[in-house]
């Protein structure tokens, strides 16, 4: 325990470093930092768009985002964590956006049913459940997504979302409460 | 569905769930970098820009890996921690351990990540900051190089004759200066070139931290 602290903290020094030289224009550390939290930042907002481009366009406007306000960045949380809340952040308003678009084509077209239908043919229960998990709202996919998809822990939904760790936990018992509801058909099977 | 079955059915289905493509990282850092801090200029770099970039996407890729098999993190005590701070050395910090292969791997690991990182972005940097930040920043890779040569990294032959390489690349843009700068950059691209560094550096890349996990 005690070295995993001290590796932290050699950690957050360098991060502070790097911090510092990125708001001085320096390039060479904002490709460090890049390097460092981008994949991870590109996993989860690819997992809540599900789509190549919008995680694409989400995760670089994450990092423009984050650069450009790198000067309010306290250190109160760790530096990942800060970014993985304006990623998510940056993600739900623009699927918002997204979604009003395509709203108003799909008002213009006669659009096929895109609702989820228990009685419509799946492969097999993985499928099911993706596509399940897919059709809960928001706040509780999102909490889905990160829990049992990327692994992150209740604390680490709940600084990154602004929430309570308990409210986190409660909107996964909910969601889950849901999915059981929709893949009951199926697993009577 | 009970509890339990639904909970077998998240462990095992949901890690599946919208599978991630690799991320195209220099796509992506091109928009940022532009964004953020300014276009990059010059056409000097450009004909070996293109294969550092993907290097530097496998590179990304390799760390990962293997931070996550094996003994990640750097300690205080850490050989890299040490160089940086002008310390006793990477020979010196691994004298006496039993367990080579996690601090070799996590230093050379982070080592090649900040030479990727300082060789794409050298032809922005050298442009942009005159103040010699990017100069520093080689420098303190060339520190690190010097003690990696001299640690049981080099023991491997090929990371070694990479290491000699990357020793004299490093050097020169350590001496790079504004008054000279074109013919200077010159030099250094055809010292990549000749060398054939970087794919090199790139195999080195792919392979050493799965080699390096015992």
């Amino acid at each position: 325990m005690q070295v995993a602290l001290r590796a932290e903290s050699v950690l957050q020094k360098d991060e502070r470093r790097l911090i510092a030289l990125v708001l001085a224009g320096d390039r060479v550390a904002g490709r460090e930092l890049y390097d460092a939290h981008a994949a991870r930042v590109y996993r989860l907002v690819f997992r809540l768009a599900g789509d190549e481009e919008l995680a694409k366009d989400f995760t670089q406007e994450t990092f423009i985002r984050a650069f450009g306000r790198l000067h309010e960045f306290r250190g109160d949380a760790a530096l990942g964590t800060w970014l993985h809340s304006i990623a998510v952040s940056v993600a739900l308003n623009g699927m918002r956006k997204q979604r009003r678009f395509r709203q108003r084509e799909t008002d213009l077209e006669d659009a096929p049913d895109v609702a989820w239908n228990p009685n419509r043919g799946e492969p097999d229960l993985r499928a099911r459940l993706h596509a399940a998990i897919a059709e809960l709202s928001e706040i509780y996919r999102t909490v889905v997504i990160m829990h049992d998809v990327e692994g992150y822990t209740h604390g680490d939904i709940a600084r990154i979302l602004g929430i309570p760790e308990g409210t986190s936990k409660a909107r996964l018992s909910a969601a889950r409460a849901k999915l059981r509801e929709r893949l009951a058909d199926f697993m009577k099977e | 569905m009970d509890d339990q079955r639904l909970d077998d059915l998240m462990r095992d289905a949901a890690p599946g769930f919208r599978e991630p493509p690799p991320p195209p990282l220099e796509a992506m850092w091109s928009a940022i970098e532009r964004e953020h801090f300014g276009p990059v200029r010059g056409t000097l770099w450009r004909r070996w820009y293109g294969p550092v970039v993907g290097m530097a996407a496998t590179l990304l890729i390799g760390i990962a890996i293997g931070r996550t098999t094996a003994n990640p993190v750097p300690m205080p005590g850490d050989p890299i921690v040490a160089a940086r701070s002008g310390g006793s050395g990477l020979a010196g910090a691994l004298d006496g351990s039993d367990d080579i292969a996690g601090p070799y791997r996590a230093v050379t690991s982070r080592y090649l990540g900040q030479a990727v990182a300082l060789l794409v972005s050298l032809p922005a940097s050298s442009e942009y900051n005159a103040d010699g930040k990017m100069v520093e920043r080689a420098g303190e890779l060339l520190s690190t190089t010097r003690l990696l040569l001299d640690s049981p990294a080099a023991d491997d032959p090929e990371l070694k004759v990479l290491l000699d390489d990357l020793e004299l690349v490093l050097a020169q843009v350590v001496r790079l200066s504004a008054r000279r700068h074109d013919q200077e950059m010159e030099l250094i691209t055809d010292a990549l070139e000749e060398r054939d560094v970087l794919p090199r550096l790139q195999n080195a890349v792919t392979s050493f931290p799965l080699s390096a996990t015992n």
